[in-house]
């Protein structure tokens, strides 16, 4: 048997009441081995970044079971959930707006250390330090505020802030999709990167399907806060099983071939 | 770490950079200082404030005379080089009830505010903050703060706490938390959506932290502003029930007190008018002007 | 397929720059180009390249104060530039529709759409007001809105995002004009909804007679829907040919970086090379050729002197670059 290090079963999550029912996530079920990926896949309003939320308790799902290294993390009080916290980390689509305005960007990759009581003052220092350099800003910069540096740099250092905890598992919610073209690739490759070396488990939610292939082991396909089709990757975009999802992939506009480009000049 | 290191070190190697290796590290509060010295009319303004504070509380050493001070010979005079201002009826000097005035109108003013503040800062962060019931009942009082005219309130409380300096300030700060409660609350409010603060969430970052770290330094601003034009507003308010006889007792100086007493020998002797309405009109437009310069700053964000 | 027409839009060495706390920002420096009847133009750039800048700022819908523009946009002969606040109100809405990027934000949400479509063709003369409602209900018909005399009392935030821009789209070809602007129409859209509305756009253009202008970040969009595209980075051109000049033989490594890091299917498995480092603010550009720093061929005469746009494979491809290829 794989090892799992997130399992999600039956999670829904309903908002609204009476007629304006907006039924989010519908009976969605998942489950992510360690080291992996899962891409989730989705158009605006399929849910699926309730899900990604739901998943770590930001939203309180409405039923269903998460486990994470296989103990039941839903349904418990928060007290007795702070410490998964740890474990599980979020990189939001916003690469500015997640970062707070009025504090230095070495501050912010510091603060969850403060939160926990991790190292002292130097310790910590020390390893803001670090985590910069992983991400590729220079540590000088840790005094700077996030307006000063650009979009992708901002998100290099939401991911520094995420990995401060040594966490296990991250949720990207579309974490590339406000950066430039040229700057996507990069954040993609670190993302990557990073994986392989700390062995982190990656729920990747997007609505970009070139992405989402290319990071991506699993894929799941959602739809209306409804699971369309949930597969390895290679699965779903070499032989989709499912129509919606052939549509989707048939929509994604590709780089035109010379011949093609030759083909339509001359017709 | 070696692959991204070398990878991502080149990235940064080529990278713009921040723009503080331009500015040379003025960020946060010297960024703010700086927008704020380019607004001229603001920078003068807190050069007169910043003066009368100066002269107002050291009154007892500056004042060339005591507020009660009475020379019945000097009575009704003109300005002079003994007395700047001139003198009243009782033949006090002008210029040193101004300033006794001045002082009395920041002590209210500062007080009134501070308390304004302080209940409507709790009051309307807890409503912000946890909503719900409590947020809903809050706002409701809120309306019915807004609904009774504040004048006629402050005549109830005068009325029953009796005249003087301490009930003035007391009673306008009660008067005016509302709000204060309204504008903390609708910030938190707007604030508590914002992704840093999901984020912090996540961290594990528990009510206390996210409101000192995440919400509270980026509502101040806001305030900051609502205060400088709060001030005034309270100064108003003050020197209203001294016109009407409610405010400050006599001989005791306040704005209001000089002015209503000047306006009855207005055609006779109209400086006694026309000084304190004077630096009366200066003090509050001087704060308007302040007020105006930090919402610069501060609406910038 | 060439094409002699006089061209519907010309730009002459447009610049465009603003007066800010930070120094002079160059937002566009040099942008030329010619638009002929019936030809869709691709300005494709990243963030501050400005393809935005350029076209709101020829078309005035950009604050005049701190503005300071050089250069010529003949519109069919007038020079947009050299025209007032009166004389551009005349041709924008009438003779040039645009599209945006978030067509929540450019309708009125107060508004039920059908009269706000008919408002701007009464304003500009081109319907009756006994006949405008039916001429509306036609266009929306026409733009692919199906139950069209319905919708026409639907208020914008009852329809989809792929709809709004739909009621965008019909909204701008209300009047009849000879040149559509299109800033970013489908990037809040889905990727299902945005090829139905390129498709439109595309269907339009041939039965009106068109001509567009596609400013996009998407270049896989742009060569798939253009027939030429300009390409810019830092307010500058870096590259300018057919759609079919720019995929067999792309001369700017930017414009092969752009490719070659562009996340389209069937990239799985094989590791993309990004272009390193970050877009300049254009407030601190680099000296010579803005893209040597993040250039993998600059040499030290990119670092010094800046190319100019030359001639490249053949008559209508351009390259900015000392070293192209």
């Amino acid at each position: 048997m794989a090892d799992y290090i997130f399992e999600a079963n039956h999670i829904s999550k309903t908002f609204g009441k009476g007629g304006q029912r907006v039924v989010a996530v519908d009976d969605i079920s998942l489950r992510i081995p360690r080291g992996k990926t899962l891409g989730v896949l989705g158009e605006s309003g399929s849910g699926k970044s309730t899900l990604g939320r739901c998943i770590l308790r930001l939203i309180e799902p409405d039923s269903g079971e998460i486990r994470f290294n296989g103990e039941i993390i839903s349904g418990i009080t928060h007290r007795r959930f702070r410490p998964y916290r740890r474990n599980m980390q979020m990189i939001f689509q916003n690469p500015f707006s997640s970062l707070n305005p009025k504090m230095s960007v070495g501050s912010a990759i510091e603060d969850p250390m403060r939160i926990w009581g991790i190292g002292d003052k130097e310790s910590r220092r020390k390893r803001v330090k670090e985590l910069m350099d992983i991400v590729g800003i220079h540590p000088r910069f840790a005094y700077a505020f996030p307006y000063e540096f650009s979009g992708g740099q901002q998100q290099r250092i939401n991911i520094a802030r995420a990995l401060a905890l040594d966490p296990k598992f991250i949720v990207c919610d579309e974490a590339v999709s406000a950066l430039d073209v040229s700057i996507q690739a990069q954040i993609v490759n670190l993302l990557m990167d990073l994986q392989k070396e700390l062995d982190l488990t990656y729920l990747f939610i997007s609505h970009n399907l070139g992405v989402v292939e290319y990071l991506s082991d699993e894929v799941l396909i959602m739809r209306n806060g409804k699971l369309v089709e949930c597969s390895t990757a290679e699965d779903i975009f070499l032989n989709p099983k499912d129509e919606y999802t052939r549509n989707l992939i048939n929509s994604v506009p590709s780089m035109p071939t010379a011949e093609q480009l030759l083909a339509k000049i001359s017709r | 770490m070696s692959k991204a290191d070398t990878q991502n070190a080149d990235v940064e190697a080529v990278g713009a950079g921040p723009e503080q290796a331009r500015y040379g590290g003025s960020v946060g509060f010297f960024r703010d200082i700086r927008r704020f010295r380019r607004n001229k009319p603001a920078v003068a303004s807190l050069i007169y404030i910043i003066v009368l504070f100066i002269v107002a509380f050291l009154a007892d050493w500056v004042a060339p005379f005591h507020y009660e001070t009475t020379s019945p010979a000097h009575a009704l005079e003109g300005s002079s080089w003994r007395h700047w201002f001139g003198t009243d009826e009782l033949g006090r000097d002008l210029f040193s009830r101004i300033i006794y005035s001045a002082r009395n109108a920041i002590i209210v003013s500062f007080g009134s505010v501070l308390i304004g503040l302080l209940i409507g800062a709790v009051i309307g962060a807890i409503s912000g903050y946890y909503g719900r019931w409590l947020d809903i009942l809050v706002m409701r009082i809120v309306d019915i703060m807004f609904a009774f005219p504040q004048f006629l309130l402050l005549i109830i409380l005068v009325t029953a706490m009796g005249r003087g300096l301490m009930t003035m300030f007391i009673a306008i700060g009660i008067t005016s938390w509302a709000g204060y409660a309204r504008l903390v609350r609708g910030q938190i409010l707007s604030a508590k959506n914002n992704d840093y603060v999901e984020a912090a969430r996540c961290l594990g970052s528990k009510d206390g932290h996210i409101i000192r770290s995440y919400i509270a330094p980026n509502i101040v601003g806001p305030i900051i502003v609502a205060v400088s034009f709060g001030i005034p507003a309270a100064m108003m308010a003050e020197s209203a029930m001294s016109l009407i006889g409610m405010g400050l007792r006599p001989p005791m100086p306040s704005w209001g007190n000089l002015i209503s007493s000047g306006m009855m020998q207005m055609y006779g002797f109209p400086h006694l008018v026309l000084w304190p309405s004077l630096t009366f009109g200066l003090t509050l437009l001087a704060f308007t002007f302040i007020g105006d310069g930090l919402r610069e700053v501060y609406g910038k964000e | 397929m060439e094409r002699n027409d006089a061209p519907i839009l010309e730009v002459q060495d447009l610049k465009v720059a603003f007066q800010t706390d930070t120094g002079l920002l160059k937002a566009v420096d040099g942008l030329d180009f010619k638009l002929r009847p019936g030809e869709v133009l691709g300005i494709v750039g990243e963030s501050g390249s400005g393809k935005s800048v350029s076209m709101l700022s020829i078309t005035g819908l950009i604050k005049k104060e701190g503005r300071e523009t050089g250069g010529k946009a003949l519109f069919l002969g007038r020079d947009l530039l050299k025209l007032n606040a009166d004389g551009l109100a005349k041709i924008l809405g009438k003779e040039i529709g645009f599209v945006f990027q978030n067509p929540m934000s450019s309708l009125n949400p107060t508004l039920r759409i059908g009269p706000q479509i008919a408002e701007g063709m009464l304003l500009h003369g081109k319907a009756k007001r006994s006949e405008v409602k039916d001429m509306v209900v036609e266009l929306l018909n026409k733009v692919g809105i199906r139950e069209p005399a319905m919708r026409y009392r639907a208020y914008p935030h009852e329809l989809s995002g792929g709809m709004r821009q739909r009621v965008m789209i019909a909204m701008a070809l209300s009047c009849g004009p000879k040149l559509l602007i299109a800033d970013e129409p489908t990037t809040a859209l889905d990727v299902t909804v945005e090829k139905q509305i390129l498709e439109l756009m595309m269907q339009m253009k041939d039965d009106l007679g068109l001509s567009i202008i596609m400013i996009t970040h998407n270049l896989p969009v742009a060569l798939n829907y253009c027939d030429r595209v300009l390409v810019l980075y830092a307010g500058r051109m870096m590259e300018k040919g057919s759609a079919y000049q720019l995929v067999s033989k792309a001369g700017h490594p930017y414009t092969k970086a752009l490719f070659s890091s562009n996340m389209e299917l069937g990239r799985k498995g094989i590791r993309i090379e990004p272009i390193k480092g970050n877009i300049p603010p254009l407030t601190q550009l680099p000296e010579g050729c803005r893209f040597h720093p993040r250039c993998p061929a600059a040499k030290d005469k990119c670092r010094s002197e800046a190319p100019v746009l030359l001639q490249a494979t053949d008559d209508s491809h351009f390259v900015s670059c000392h070293f192209p290829n």
